[in-house]
């Protein structure tokens, strides 16, 4: 018979989500070790920003104001964790760890992320505070005041989520034993953004490669889905400086809005051409027909895209806005048109391990 | 009424792979794999996880290079001439590997353009229909079930009525009606179609009794190959082909 063990790390193995969590992360560290030298260079930029941006005032003028960081970064932490809880109950039925007899709470597992999250804002504005020669004191003070209100978030936390448990266990002695209804399990698949076509009448007896085209339009309308736009706009708007009038503020939002489109669009078309050049490799396909197929749709839309740009342009800003706006909107139709051809061509050409190394990044 | 004896023993294999070596980033999966399959018989590959049956099947597909070896479809090198050798071919990928954000008519029609098909085949319809595959041809392929995506992987694989069909656990997920309308319908184009199918698979029920031969891949060798005359012959014992490959296993550890 096995002895159990005793050490001090019992504690931590009986936690198997606390070692899956470890496990999982230092595997794709020693998997990719590019990633040290992606987050080397993220903090020398951080870094050089401090020194250029000049961010030592700010970065001062936070740390005079601790209870405003402190404040700050308990709501961040707060609604991180919140949201994350709701995820991991939502995915519960289906973790492979939930019929182990021991485990982290739901709430400990949720905070996690967010504590992984502060661990990486820390070191990101240290590297900041570091190029703009901001004194030691000053950096300990922003440090000390976001953990601080990390700490107090998540005791809060605690205290809710305990006082929760007691309070439906208790209502749980009390009524007798009855079904619960599980917690909702729908994930909304990706092509809820996107639009069933109505077929053409004759796709049986005239098959066509043409629809092959629906799918990085496809794929672009899922990464652009409300949610993601939401996020990436609210991040814009918040970047503003103070003064700017309403206008200027809803032209940067519409024109935030087309340009993201423009780029899911591009990446919708690389990514789907490797995935459909690997899906359609069994069948004698020409690269011309493969590349006009799935490309036409998404160039299309490029081409629209930026003719809104140009013409908006032109409305607020008249004629040398227009004269402005062109070269680039020109610009970036040639790059879509560029790339998006290479990627059909390589998808098609690289077979064996390059295209399936690829393919597997991809995915 | 079938070919004569001559045009027979003159009709070139379905498939014929000589001494192939491939796998993943310097990792050799298959080790030096001979193979053929006549027209019209089904070849059953067995084989633990992890053996090489798809990798295999991948490499007949042209979904991966090999790194040494040939792999002929219909007397046609794949390698020198892809585009010829795969006008003969029907692969059904894992299901997985299909198109989520397509429709099911829009996977059938641009897999049948991509074959160069100026139609979708009537028997193909036919079958959508056995399989009641029609209901789901407007919705996105990634809200089916994994049986209907079996179901759509195997449509995909019958277009253009191809010499050689190829099938990776093709009857994983199906339902019984489905997986019995399928086994009867492969084996009615074997007989009298000449077809040739290629299946790897666990389920030793269907090698049994519809497959001619079958082979046992054990860590990327070809380690035994059970003619059509020995597949016969372990249809009548008790204990059949589960007991040979283990026996087989047993001897190669």
């Amino acid at each position: 018979m096995l002895a159990p063990h005793t050490d001090g790390l019992t504690w931590v193995r009986e936690r198997p989500s606390l070692r899956t969590g470890w496990l999982a992360s230092s595997n794709v560290l020693r998997r990719w070790p590019l990633l040290w030298l992606i987050a080397a260079l993220v903090l020398t930029a951080c870094a050089a920003l401090g020194h250029f941006a000049s961010m030592g005032p700010g970065l001062a003028f936070a740390a005079a104001e601790p209870i405003l960081v402190a404040a700050l970064s308990a709501t961040a932490f707060a609604i991180a964790t919140l949201r994350r809880r709701k995820r991991l109950a939502t995915r519960r039925p289906h973790d492979w760890l939930v019929p182990l007899p021991r485990d982290l709470s739901l709430g400990a597992r949720a905070a996690g992320m967010p504590a992984v999250i502060w661990g990486g804002v820390a070191l990101v504005v240290m590297a900041a505070a570091i190029g703009a020669r901001v004194p030691v004191s000053v950096c300990g003070t922003l440090l000390a005041a976001s953990a601080a209100g990390c700490l107090i978030a998540s005791a809060v936390l605690a205290i809710f989520s305990s006082v929760a448990t007691r309070s439906s266990r208790s209502r749980r002695n009390r009524a007798p034993p009855r079904l619960t209804p599980p917690p909702s399990q729908f994930v909304p698949p990706p092509s809820r953004y996107a639009i069933v076509r109505r077929p053409r009448r004759t796709w049986a007896s005239d098959p066509k490669l043409r629809p092959l085209g629906y799918w990085p339009t496809a794929q672009a309308k899922f990464w652009d889905r409300p949610k993601v736009r939401a996020r990436t706009l609210l991040l814009l708007l918040s970047a503003l400086p103070l003064g700017v009038t309403g206008a200027v503020a809803l032209a940067a939002a519409v024109v935030w809005l087309i340009v993201l489109h423009m780029l899911n669009l591009l990446l919708g078309l690389i990514r789907s051409a490797f995935a459909a050049a690997w899906w359609l490799a069994p069948t004698a396909v020409g690269r011309l027909r493969f590349s006009a197929a799935l490309a036409h749709r998404g160039l299309v839309a490029e081409i629209a895209s930026c003719a809104l740009l140009v013409g908006l342009s032109y409305a607020v800003g008249g004629a040398p806005a227009f004269h402005r706006a062109l070269p680039p909107a020109a610009g970036w139709i040639g790059l879509a048109c560029v790339l998006s051809a290479t990627a059909c061509l390589m998808a098609l050409r690289t077979q064996s391990v390059a295209r399936s190394v690829l393919h597997r990044w991809m995915h | 009424m079938g070919p004569s004896a001559g045009s027979a023993a003159r009709e070139p294999p379905a498939l014929r792979i000589a001494n192939l070596t491939a796998g993943y980033g310097g990792q050799p999966v298959l080790k030096d794999v001979s193979l053929a399959i006549p027209a019209g018989e089904w070849l059953a590959l067995l084989g633990p996880n992890g053996s090489g049956k798809s990798t295999l099947l991948y490499c007949v597909a042209g979904m991966l290079q090999p790194t040494t070896g040939e792999v002929e479809l219909c007397g046609v090198s794949l390698v020198r001439d892809p585009r010829r050798a795969k006008h003969t071919l029907g692969f059904a990928c894992a299901p997985e590997r299909l198109p989520g954000l397509l429709t099911g008519r829009q996977c059938l029609e641009v897999y049948a353009a991509a074959k160069g098909l100026r139609q979708v085949d009537a028997e193909v319809l036919d079958l959508m229909e056995r399989f009641a595959f029609a209901p789901m041809l407007d919705r996105f392929v990634d809200t089916y079930s994994l049986g209907t995506r079996q179901k759509l992987a195997v449509l995909l694989a019958l277009l253009g009525t191809p010499r050689l069909i190829v099938l990776d656990e093709a009857f994983n997920g199906l339902d019984p009606a489905s997986a019995k309308t399928l086994k009867r319908y492969l084996r009615t184009l074997v007989e009298e179609r000449r077809t040739s199918v290629l299946l790897a698979t666990h389920a030793l029920d269907v090698v049994e009794r519809y497959a001619d031969r079958a082979a046992l891949l054990l860590g990327g060798r070809i380690v035994k190959d059970w003619s059509a005359a020995e597949v016969t012959a372990l249809r009548a014992t008790e204990d059949g082909l589960e007991e040979a490959i283990s026996a087989v296993a047993a001897g190669a550890a």
